[in-house]
């Protein structure tokens, strides 16, 4: 098993080697700005420092504008 | 865990600009100053003015009409809730659900415009594909359309639109790069009425971060949605310009604020400044030259101009709005 990260609003997910790493280590994997993902672990909204293991659900938003 | 800046409760917002990362609370409560001192530095608003926030039910608009139901009674403003029904399949029934449990949870009055009801039962795409024309300029053009209509029908001396710093700078970038500056002056906070013809537009929201929108729509629980329109343009100019600013942003904080004033401060002042606007002969609306862009493409696709037919419905839809409100509103 290894994190899998859903990715929206493509609903796309990755899965990665790691079993455990920190958020913003995640996001820069995913090559996104910081700048630019909320992140939720669990359904909570995560700061980048943030632990994730395998067992978590993670969701990474880009913030992206609708019309 | 990062923690709170203020209270040390665990952090939900990281705002490096700021210095500062915040609580669900905090946070919440600093994105309803900042939007208060932005309305209040420019002179957004005035106390007994009736604003009508145009609302597609994506994050930013979703966040700043939340955000006015928790400040209007400070400002003595009257918020109405405006969205359109732009028939784009479930993407717009999804976001029409969204609007309507808005106006419930927050208790803004809604009006929503079916474009369907207007063009003879046509959504976007359709009266896109019979005009020849790419579907983003005419939903542009239906939408301002529709949207400065309202605000008239309503008698709302503004229309407040969600647009955030990160689609600001997109913008003014792109116009700067293809020497469009002369275009800039209108994507700043606000941009002025001509009485009778438009109604004046501000925007709350261009010193507020993308992210920040969409941390408090989650935040605050508002209901949105996070889809992305069919229809938009893959890896557009304004896509690379918002990834660009973010990577320096990254760099860093505070870039994307700087760059804000930078901008704005370049671009000219509108030629005219609308004095030179006309009246379209047929409907009454703003217009360059004798008709307007609305009732021209609709006389050429259906062969008779709609403009017309457009306030019939929009007017239907304030007065639902308004009977909703009671008698007792005095609006």
């Amino acid at each position: 098993m290894a994190l899998k990260v859903k990715l929206m609003p493509e609903n796309k997910v990755v899965e990665m080697d790691e079993k455990k790493a920190r958020v913003e280590t995640i996001v820069r994997r995913l090559g996104l700005p910081l700048e630019m993902v909320v992140v939720l672990k669990n359904g909570n909204i995560a700061t980048s420092d943030e632990l994730v293991s395998e067992e978590d659900e993670l969701v990474v938003m880009r913030a992206v504008s609708g019309g | 865990m990062a923690r709170c800046s203020i209270c040390g409760r665990p952090a939900i917002a990281e705002l490096r600009y700021a210095r500062l990362r915040l609580c669900r609370e905090h946070f919440l409560e600093f994105f309803t100053r900042k939007v208060e001192s932005t309305i209040s530095k420019h002179g957004l608003l005035k106390p007994g003015e009736k604003v009508l926030l145009a609302v597609s039910g994506g994050k930013d608009s979703v966040s700043l009409a939340h955000v006015f139901s928790q400040m209007a009674g400070r400002l003595g403003v009257r918020p109405f809730l405006f969205h359109i029904d732009l028939g784009l399949g479930d993407y717009s029934e999804e976001q029409r659900r969204a609007v309507e449990e808005l106006s419930r949870r927050t208790g803004l009055p809604l009006i929503v415009v079916s474009v369907r009801d207007i063009l003879r039962g046509d959504g976007i795409p359709q009266l896109a594909r019979k005009a020849r024309r790419p579907e983003c300029s005419v939903c542009g053009m239906v939408k301002r359309y529709l949207t400065n209509l309202a605000a008239l029908v309503l008698g709302a001396e503004k229309v407040a639109m969600g647009h955030n710093l990160d689609d600001t700078l997109a913008y003014l970038l792109k116009n700067k790069l293809m020497g469009l500056e002369e275009y800039s002056s209108k994507l700043g906070p606000s941009s002025p009425s001509v009485p009778g013809l438009l109604a004046a537009r501000i925007r709350p929201l261009v010193e507020v971060y993308e992210r920040e929108t969409l941390l408090y729509a989650l935040a605050s629980g508002a209901p949105f949605t996070h889809d992305e329109c069919p229809f938009r343009p893959r890896e557009s100019l304004e896509d690379i310009n918002k990834e660009y600013v973010n990577r320096l942003e990254e760099k860093s904080p505070g870039t994307k604020l700087r760059l804000l004033k930078t901008l704005l401060k370049d671009s000219p002042p509108l030629r005219g400044n609308g004095e030179k606007l006309g009246k379209c002969r047929v409907c009454g609306m703003p217009a360059s030259g004798d008709e307007c862009s609305f009732c021209r493409l609709t006389r050429r696709v259906y062969g008779e101009p709609l403009g017309p037919r457009a306030r019939e419905v929009v007017e239907a839809s304030v007065r639902r709005a308004l009977e909703g409100l009671g008698a007792g509103a005095g609006v």
